[in-house]
């Protein structure tokens, strides 16, 4: 049997715990499923290059975020120019093809901090804090970006 | 107490962003896998062969030169330790794979790290007094791209400033990842490695995880240029 290093253990725990993690921070950041979908994969290719150098002792997620952030901006510089080819097949629940949409429309009119920030901490339970360095905010910033948000989605 | 129409669009999206199946393989592991055809395997295969026969036609001398070959090539293809081989290569970049190769070798030297740290306090300084022309001349290109515009990252850059009252620069921070994990912040702009310097900035005054911006200074033939890579 071939031998597994560290590393590669330390990735696949590391898919396991946080894809839906860095997934769903990347719905609410682009409200695109497909665009979520090759974020998430993109950032797991990125930490999959760098895992000899990262130090697996601490928590990978905030580094993924990151990431997913960061390939959000170049994403959605490059989606002007042309359309990318799909490179995950899709984890879209038919079912759910409704209510994602009407969900979807409604959010469309928030900006992808307030999104972010209201999704993740009233949905997902995340502290402001943890969100707030996630997208490269204060706290207090992120407070405002949920009340905003708030007020928006009850006025539409 | 009845709900809210932001309630019933948050549990919407919960119910819609649940409902998604994580893949079944991480990415980059069943890119590896396909990424190593059987044309490739066979090609690191000929050229280990190569390299076998070769060390020994060398070291066996212009004589009996023959029976070598024969004897190499059998152990070659015989054993499976040449495809083992080139599939750790491949699967395995290294730190420096991941960055635009450095025009030197070496680490930074002292004068290096030093001018780094200056820089990034001088930015910093900038930002700090509001000087945002300033310090938006002081980022690479590659990296005021990755903003819709200047005025935009002027002002998230003014409001956040506004709650900093004192701030710390260290090259070379110890508490971080090394340099090399951060080289996808840079968007794949070429880093001089023999000169480029990780150096963070502790802010006071900023509440939570917000308060530290880590930034590589690299060296180019113009002077030097900042990448935001937290």
């Amino acid at each position: 049997m071939a031998a597994v290093d560290a590393p590669d253990l330390d990735y696949q725990v590391a898919f396991e715990r946080h894809w839906d993690d860095v997934f769903r921070f990347s719905l609410a950041w682009t409200n695109d499923w497909a665009a979520a979908e090759d974020l998430a994969q993109d950032a797991f290719v990125r930490l999959w290059q760098n895992r000899a150098t990262l130090d697996w002792d601490r928590s990978v997620l905030p580094w993924l975020l990151v990431a997913a952030r960061r390939l959000a901006t170049d994403r959605f510089r490059s989606l002007r120019r042309r359309v990318l080819p799909r490179s995950t097949e899709s984890t879209f629940d038919e079912a759910m093809r409704d209510t994602w949409l009407d969900v979807q429309s409604a959010m469309s009119t928030l900006s992808p901090l307030e999104r972010t920030a209201i999704v993740l901490t009233a949905v997902e339970g995340w502290s402001y804090a943890e969100v707030a360095a996630a997208v490269g905010t204060t706290d207090g910033a992120l407070r405002a970006a949920v009340s905003r948000a708030r007020e928006k989605l009850e006025v539409r | 107490m009845s709900r809210t129409r932001t309630d019933v669009l948050l549990e919407g999206w919960k119910m819609a962003s649940h409902s998604a199946q994580r893949p079944e393989a991480p990415p980059a592991r069943a890119t590896s896998r396909a990424a190593l055809p059987l044309g490739l395997v066979a090609a690191a295969a000929l050229v280990i062969l190569g390299l076998v026969v070769g060390s020994r036609m060398l070291s066996s001398g212009p004589g009996p030169a023959l029976p070598a070959v024969g004897a190499s090539a059998a152990a070659a293809t015989a054993s499976p330790a040449p495809t083992a081989a080139p599939s750790a290569v491949v699967a395995r970049p290294t730190p420096a794979a991941t960055g635009k190769p450095s025009a030197g070798s070496g680490a930074p030297s002292a004068a290096d790290i030093a001018a780094a740290k200056a820089f990034i306090e001088t930015y910093t300084s900038n930002l700090q007094h509001g000087k945002t022309t300033n310090a938006w001349r002081m980022l690479a290109n590659r990296e005021q791209l990755k903003y819709p515009s200047n005025a935009q990252w002027a002002v998230e850059r003014y409001q956040f400033f506004q709650g900093v009252k004192n701030y710390a620069v260290t090259a070379n921070p110890k508490d971080v990842q090394p340099i090399a994990a951060w080289l996808t912040g840079t968007n794949g702009a070429t880093i001089d490695m023999s000169h480029a310097v990780l150096v963070e900035v502790r802010y006071t005054g900023v509440p939570g995880p917000a308060d530290w911006d880590l930034y590589i200074v690299n060296k180019t033939a113009d002077g030097l240029e900042i990448y935001s890579v937290r």
